[in-house]
């Protein structure tokens, strides 16, 4: 039987996104060419003019008038300043809310299903009423392993623990969850999103659209993968049985587990 | 050579005013203006906006006339742009609207993004 888990990270943080020129603001700062389809998730990394991330946002667009940002929390200020450094005479507007809660659904295969629920990818079901809404969508860690993401007003927290857990997912912590994302290789939070790393070198090359024109830090991503350029890779190996690897030059670890770890190193190490 | 512009304003050669006035006439414009603002993206972080629009100017804008075009730039732009010589490179290899910015300190190799 596989086994089901459910996560609620503390880390994230979530922004209201409005005006005319949101979305094309977004586009012209981040990777991904961020959907323009009602009920529609977009993961994008914002970079910086060396193509070092800022921050890797998903934009929940559930219509024209209502986007959901949510970045790590970690990684906000910097994020939101980036934004504001660049905005002109746009019209956007970012307000924070702490009336949502966002929870990962998952298991140890790629894939999940919900039961009851027919979810495409990356697209998002509603049920709202006056006061309360409730999201949920199949989504995926920056890995690509599957979650089916539940965002909903903090008001109707007990209801979705009890859905969630009588439908057999377990509640995991932080500490269970860091060895879920090591073990699979995701990026996920501060340690590994921030500027030592560019995305080619975090996997996360699904996250780029190499058709949608210039942003800032197309030119350096770009010349990194079509010349091949790219130093580094993120990789999970055991602490014990690759000393080498941990200790050689340019290697940075990046979070922590009892036997195993996240480590960006350089790839000709990995030949070795 | 590019003549140094004066900080207070920008320049607009004959050869660009021409060609926008081509453009205008083009969209059945008479009575037009042609804004030049900065905006945030392309690969450098700050990118060239070109408009030709109604000579209604907002107040926040900056007029200036040359070769008998209304050029007006928005002035938060103005920061980025004081100084900047617009110009027009023709011909098969040419880039089109050109221009030589003293305010960046980078540009993306196609020039249409820059730093500062």
């Amino acid at each position: 039987m596989t086994l089901k888990y459910f996560y609620k990270p503390d880390l994230l943080s979530f922004f209201s996104l409005s005006g005319k020129d949101s979305i094309d603001l977004i586009n012209r700062l981040s990777t991904n060419n961020i959907s323009d389809t009602d009920n529609k998730i977009t993961k994008t990394i914002f970079t910086n003019e060396n193509g070092r991330i800022i921050d890797v946002a998903s934009i929940w667009r559930i219509n024209d008038e209502k986007l959901i940002l949510i970045c790590n929390t970690e990684n906000k200020k910097s994020l939101i300043e980036w934004i504001d450094k660049f905005t002109f005479e746009e019209d956007i507007h970012l307000k924070e809310s702490d009336q949502y809660q966002l929870i990962h659904a998952f298991n140890d295969n790629k894939t999940i299903q919900f039961k009851n629920f027919d979810l495409v990818d990356n697209n998002i079901k509603q049920f709202n009423d006056d006061f309360e809404f409730f999201y949920i969508s199949k989504s995926s860690f920056l890995n690509q392993h599957e979650t089916i993401d539940l965002i909903f007003d903090k008001k109707l927290s007990d209801e979705v623990y009890g859905t969630l857990l009588s439908q057999d997912f377990k509640e995991i912590n932080h500490d269970q969850f860091s060895s879920f994302k090591i073990k699979n290789v995701i990026p996920f939070g501060h340690n590994e999103i921030n500027l030592y790393f560019n995305p080619l070198e975090l996997n996360l090359i699904h996250l780029i659209d190499f058709d949608k024109g210039c942003y800032v830090g197309q030119e350096v991503i770009a010349r990194l993968d079509t010349y091949n350029k790219v130093q580094k890779k993120l990789i999970m190996i055991n602490k014990v049985n690759s000393e080498n690897l941990i200790n050689s030059p340019g290697s940075q670890i990046t979070s922590e587990d009892k036997d195993n770890c996240m480590i960006v190193v350089r790839k000709k190490f990995l030949d070795n | 050579m590019v003549n140094q512009v004066p900080v207070n304003t920008i320049k607009i050669t004959e050869k660009a005013a021409n060609k926008v006035k081509t453009f205008a006439e083009q969209d059945g414009k008479s009575n037009f203006a042609l804004r030049v603002a900065v905006k945030g993206g392309g690969c450098s972080g700050l990118t060239y906006d070109l408009e030709i629009t109604d000579k209604d100017a907002s107040s926040d804008e900056k007029i200036i006339i040359q070769h008998d075009v209304e050029v007006r730039v928005p002035k938060k732009s103005f920061i980025f742009l004081a100084g900047t010589t617009l110009d027009f490179s023709d011909g098969l290899n040419g880039k089109g609207f050109v221009f030589s910015n003293p305010n960046a300190k980078k540009s993306c190799g196609c020039g249409t993004s820059f730093a500062v």
